[in-house]
């Protein structure tokens, strides 16, 4: 999605209304369930995020110029790389085995061996269209963010396809993106 | 869990990735490593500790290894010498595959012209070369694509040039077909240069454009425009010039005034600020 991005491919920016924010933030706790608490210290209300628009229908939001969030039509609210590393453990996330990360690095999406070979992880709850941030065999930081194509039981039991779709990985344009001015 | 603590991450200086995934990347031998033992070494020791240290054994063995492959090893000072492609090959093959060593001279004589071709599809499969003894002790010095290293090496002299080299370098880079890493973003660096010029509205009524105030290192383009405003006492707004370039606008003449404003505020080097004056590009 952004492997080509750049900064000036955003067009509007707006500041986030309150109300959306914390409709914004309610999103990500769904998501990523262990973040209930301190949310309000990850992304304070004051002040507020900025939407940029980069297309019709995708969203980026920023913190001082530096993109944190992008959401993608109804999609999932998902973290920016930069933001994940910055905060380990808070986000749900999956482990890739050490194959795979070659072909993530060139903006594959993930099939569903990568999630069920020896040395990656998948919690077996996660639903369809989870938001996850991936990590990877032995690394320690996230390589990706993405959300799953299909449920973790039904990747376990297919075991063929695609079974995350990647969003947003190392290297690619939104990565360059330190910040959008 | 009550205060928030965000982790401080390293990122790789050269290509920009965290460390732990620089090898995925294309120059992280030439590179990555070396900038990652000068910058930090306790991480460098973790993620390549063992390589570096084979690489140390290796050394210390006695070089005494049949030469002759396709290139002229040449003699250094510090007593290592580059390896050739053979050597390369072989050290890559006892690494990973020692039964394939000695089927190394046939592969090269199918693979002439193409070894870099060969090695890519190597650590595709196998992983990470074995590194240049050579390479290590004279950090970062360039092997056997040397035309390769000599272009990289040449951005930072670049900057004192044109831009139209550093552009020239980029284009070419990406006919190349590299798409990431180190080498690739050395060349995307763009140099500053601005180009004040003033175009009539009405009959005596000018606007000031500025052109390429993007390529100031750490200024955001809305806030060049507030200065302007406050320093000319008029209107001045950030547009999308000709191919997507953003230009700013400043209502009135203030082409000279504005470049010394530049220089003064922004702390841009008088010969990267130049004036359109009747078509002379002029500097102020």
């Amino acid at each position: 999605m952004f492997k080509r991005f750049q900064s000036s491919d955003c067009s509007t920016s707006t500041p986030v209304k309150a109300s959306i924010q914390r409709a914004i933030k309610s999103k990500l706790v769904e998501s990523n369930p262990s973040l209930e608490d301190i949310i309000d210290e990850l992304i304070p209300k004051k002040p507020p995020l900025t939407a940029y628009k980069v297309s019709a229908f995708l969203t980026l939001y920023c913190l001082d110029g530096k993109p944190l969030l992008f959401e993608e039509r109804d999609g999932p609210v998902l973290p920016t790389l930069r933001f994940a590393h910055l905060y380990p453990n808070l986000f749900t996330s999956v482990r890739v085995d050490a194959g795979a990360i070659p072909f993530i690095l060139g903006g594959a999406n993930i099939m569903c061996p990568g999630l069920v070979n020896p040395g990656s992880e998948l919690n077996e709850e996660l639903e369809e269209g989870a938001a996850v941030v991936i990590y990877a065999e032995g690394k320690e930081h996230a390589l990706a963010v993405g959300h799953l194509k299909m449920s973790a039981k039904k990747i376990k039991e297919v075991n063929k396809g695609i079974g995350c779709d990647v969003a947003h990985f190392l290297g690619d344009g939104l990565f360059a993106t330190e910040e959008i001015n | 869990m009550t205060t928030l603590q965000p982790l401080s991450v390293i990122y790789c200086s050269k290509c920009g990735v965290p460390p732990e995934y620089c090898p995925y990347g294309p120059d992280y031998q030439t590179h990555c490593m070396p900038a990652l033992v000068r910058e930090h070494p306790e991480l460098a020791a973790k993620l390549y500790g063992d390589v570096l240290e084979k690489e140390e054994s290796n050394e210390e063995q006695p070089k005494g290894e049949e030469e002759g492959g396709d290139e002229e090893p040449k003699v250094d000072a510090s007593k290592l010498e580059p390896w050739t492609m053979e050597q390369r090959l072989a050290a890559f093959y006892a690494k990973y595959e020692p039964t394939k060593v000695s089927s190394v001279p046939t592969l090269l004589t199918k693979y002439e012209g193409k070894e870099e071709a060969l090695f890519t599809a190597l650590t595709k499969k196998y992983g990470d070369e074995p590194i240049d003894p050579y390479l290590k002790a004279k950090y970062g010095i360039t092997d056997g694509d040397s035309d390769d290293e000599n272009e990289d090496s040449k951005p930072p002299a670049a900057a004192m040039g044109s831009l139209k080299l550093a552009q020239g370098l980029a284009t070419q880079k990406v006919f190349e077909g590299k798409a990431r890493g180190a080498s690739v973003k050395a060349t995307q660096k763009v140099e500053t240069r601005i180009v004040l010029s003033k175009s009539k509205l009405q009959k005596k009524k000018w606007q000031t454009v500025v052109i390429g105030m993007e390529t100031v290192e750490g200024l955001k383009l809305k806030d060049a425009a507030q200065a302007f405003r406050k320093r000319f006492a008029g209107s001045s707004s950030v547009k999308d010039g000709i191919g997507g370039a953003k230009e700013v606008i400043i209502q009135g003449d203030h082409v000279e005034e504005g470049a010394r404003f530049i220089m003064d505020k922004f702390k841009v080097k008088r010969e990267n600020v130049f004036m359109d004056i009747d078509g002379d590009f002029v500097n102020p």
